[in-house]
């Protein structure tokens, strides 16, 4: 019982990082119907930026803060020069765009940062503690926290501030919203900002967590992550946090009770269970197409 | 003007005809050892190669410094095959017909070893690999051999200082299953750590390129094991020890040659204290041999040598010494001196050849004690 409560914990660590980057992917998709496939690789700008800035001898909140604001800064940039001017092009293009994105990111960090694997700095050397009959590392608690602390504060942000309502207008009827008054193009750019914030934070936490850093580390788990939003109902943000979760969980118990070669498979495997019968994800609203 | 070009062309008739006995003469009695090194010397094993090129060149240099193998020098053939396979078929034919060594130390990983010791054994040239530890590569003859422990060599030993030196009574596995490396020690380990009166009470695995191992540490700790025996590279090693410290692990970890590398200690710092693992030979043992070694390379390259430097030395020593004995430049009796080869007193051991050419040697027992690799023992199976 002790094991499987230890293996909860884990799981739910685990979760939080990929309920965060899924956060990215359905905050975008909702809006502008766009998979950001360079999001992941967001994610490894913000484990990078964490890594260097904790080098730099900075404390823990701001380290946090820089790995935010950088992937935010960097998100932004990419919607202004690669995904406005193609707004109004078929929706292919737009995705082949990003997937170009993410190469470029990619490629540019095994060019700059080099191919090899990093230690990511020890930041905390405080022993674990027991909680009960499981034990509770430090950087555990820190990743499930501030995952926590960040859904909470987006869900107040999207249901309680202008903008917030500005963002759900938009993903509800684009051209409504601009016909009100909504800066379309100002809102994409909150929206691009906060995901990309969401990612660098996960970015830091999984350099905690786990402790090795490389220039391809964004691309499982982005993977992971939108597969993640799409069980939870991808455009849902409730979802996002539910799906990521629970890919966490389903690969903790799987590694931890079967075996660590079937974790991928049946995660995968549960995508399409659930998309069989939920087509539209857990918490997704079922849109019927406009004849 | 007749006379002049007969008289001409019976002087060049004459110089050729002593250029010819002078060349015969040459071929009759060799004044140098042909000896060729294949090493990646670029490519994505590069790193290796050099290692055991330049452990192999600083034993040549020593050797002919001395004035050679019974008044010959040594003439040393460098070849890159890159770490690839086919690369290493042209190399070997090369060396072999158009260079014409007698010996051929290399090459560095077992893939491309296994490539090149069909075709040394079928020409009947030597060859010796300072660090392929594949079992198959020495089983294409008995022109093959190797100065490198085998995989499963080293996890016999860790089996027994686990049971006898430890008193260990039950362990547990972690180990990689996308790696034969890993796979293979395993096997040993377990084997063997039940034959010394150990239990294996928990065995699990991860594939590589894993980064998140805290579901099997879980697992592990729950089985609360007295060792874990980690046979992977310390890349991994380092991410399983500090997550295992989160978990609060407390068990002794156990590992192979692939823990030995600065960034272990680097990376996981102190939670890679107490940990014990096989390698071929500690940078901290006393015995002259290796400080002379160290010193020597030092002095050569102006920088530390990784572990295939002092392997690649022992080759090129051990062939040499092989060749005096035979006291002969005749591939075959320098391979049957090879294979006597008994109590040789090498920089990563003492060792002498099995009947299939591999060593009987010892394995160092290293630990991590205030962020520096400490000899413990020297032991053999």
């Amino acid at each position: 019982m002790s094991e499987f409560l230890q293996q909860i914990i884990n799981g739910l660590s685990l979760g939080s990082i990929y309920a965060l980057i899924a956060l990215g992917y359905t905050m975008v998709y909702g809006i502008i119907q766009l998979i950001n496939f360079a999001h992941g690789d967001i994610y490894m700008v913000g484990a990078f930026t964490g890594y260097f800035a904790i080098l730099a001898g900075l404390p823990f909140p701001l380290v946090l803060l820089l790995a935010m604001v950088c992937p935010a800064i960097l998100g932004m940039f990419i919607e202004r020069v690669a995904y406005r001017p193609l707004r109004y092009s078929p929706r292919i293009t737009a995705l082949i765009t990003a997937i170009g994105i993410s190469l470029f990111l990619e490629n540019l960090g095994i060019l700059v940062l080099s191919p090899d694997p990093r230690p990511f700095p020890q930041v905390f050397t405080n022993p674990p503690f027991q909680l009960g009959q499981v034990t509770v590392s430090i950087p555990q608690v820190l990743t499930f926290g501030v995952a926590l602390a960040l859904m909470v504060g987006l869900t107040f942000f999207i249901r309680y501030t202008k903008t917030g309502k500005a963002m759900r207008a938009l993903a509800q009827d684009l051209e409504a919203a601009q016909l009100m008054g909504v800066n379309v193009d100002s809102i994409i750019s909150v929206t691009f900002m906060i995901g990309s914030a969401l990612a660098g934070a996960a970015g830091v936490m999984v350099g905690i967590l786990i402790p090795r850093i490389e220039p391809l580390m964004g691309i499982m788990p982005g993977l992971k992550a939108f597969v993640a939003a799409v069980v939870g109902g991808i455009g849902s943000i409730p979802g996002a946090m539910l799906g990521g979760m629970l890919m966490g969980l389903v690969e903790t118990l799987t590694t931890g009770f079967i075996s660590s070669t079937w974790r991928d498979a049946i995660a995968f495997g549960l995508l399409i269970v659930i998309l069989l019968f939920k087509p539209s994800g857990i918490l997704g609203k079922n849109v019927r197409e406009k004849v | 003007m007749k006379k002049s070009s007969i008289l001409s062309l019976l002087g060049l008739a004459l110089l050729l005809s002593v250029a010819l006995l002078l060349t015969g003469c040459g071929q009759k009695e060799p004044d140098e050892i042909r000896i060729g090194i294949i090493a990646p010397q670029t490519g994505p094993v590069a790193a290796y190669g050099e290692g055991a090129r330049d452990g192999a060149l600083l034993a040549f240099d020593k050797i002919n410094a001395a004035g050679g193998i019974n008044g010959k020098k040594i003439k040393y053939f460098l070849e890159d095959n890159k770490g690839d396979q086919a690369e290493t078929t042209n190399v070997v034919n090369k060396l072999i017909s158009k260079d014409k060594v007698i010996a051929i130390i290399g090459p560095v990983i077992s893939g491309t070893s296994n490539v090149a010791a069909p075709i040394c054994n079928k020409e009947k040239i030597p060859m010796i690999t300072p660090t392929g530890t594949a079992v198959e590569i020495t089983k294409a003859g008995e022109y093959i051999s190797r100065v490198c422990f085998l995989d499963s060599y080293q996890g016999s030993v860790m089996a027994k200082f686990a049971v006898q030196n430890l008193g260990a009574k039950t362990a547990a596995v972690l180990y990689d299953v996308a790696s034969d490396y890993s796979i293979g020690m395993k096997d040993v380990f377990i084997e063997k750590f039940t034959e010394h009166g150990g239990e294996v009470i928990e065995t699990v695995s991860f594939t590589s390129g894993d980064a998140d191992f805290s579901a099997q540490l879980t697992k592990i700790k729950a089985a609360n094991p007295d060792v874990i025996y980690l046979p992977a590279y310390y890349n991994d090693d380092s991410l399983v020890l500090r997550q295992a410290h989160g978990l609060g692990i407390k068990a002794t970890f156990l590992g192979g040659d692939g823990w030995d590398a600065q960034e272990l200690i680097d990376s996981a710092g102190a939670t890679a204290e107490g940990c014990y693992f096989t390698t071929h030979y500690s940078s901290s043992d006393p015995s002259p041999i290796v400080q002379d070694f160290l010193r020597d390379y030092q002095a050569k390259y102006n920088r530390f040598p990784i572990v295939f430097a002092p392997l690649g030395y022992d080759a090129a020593l051990l062939l040499a010494d092989a060749i005096e004995r035979a006291g002969s430049l005749d591939p075959e009796e320098i391979k049957d001196a090879i294979n006597a080869t008994e109590d040789f007193p090498g920089v990563t051991g003492t060792l002498s050849l099995d009947e299939n050419g591999d060593p009987i040697k010892d394995v160092a027992i290293v630990t991590v004690k205030n962020g520096r690799f400490e000899l413990v023992t020297k032991m053999r199976p």
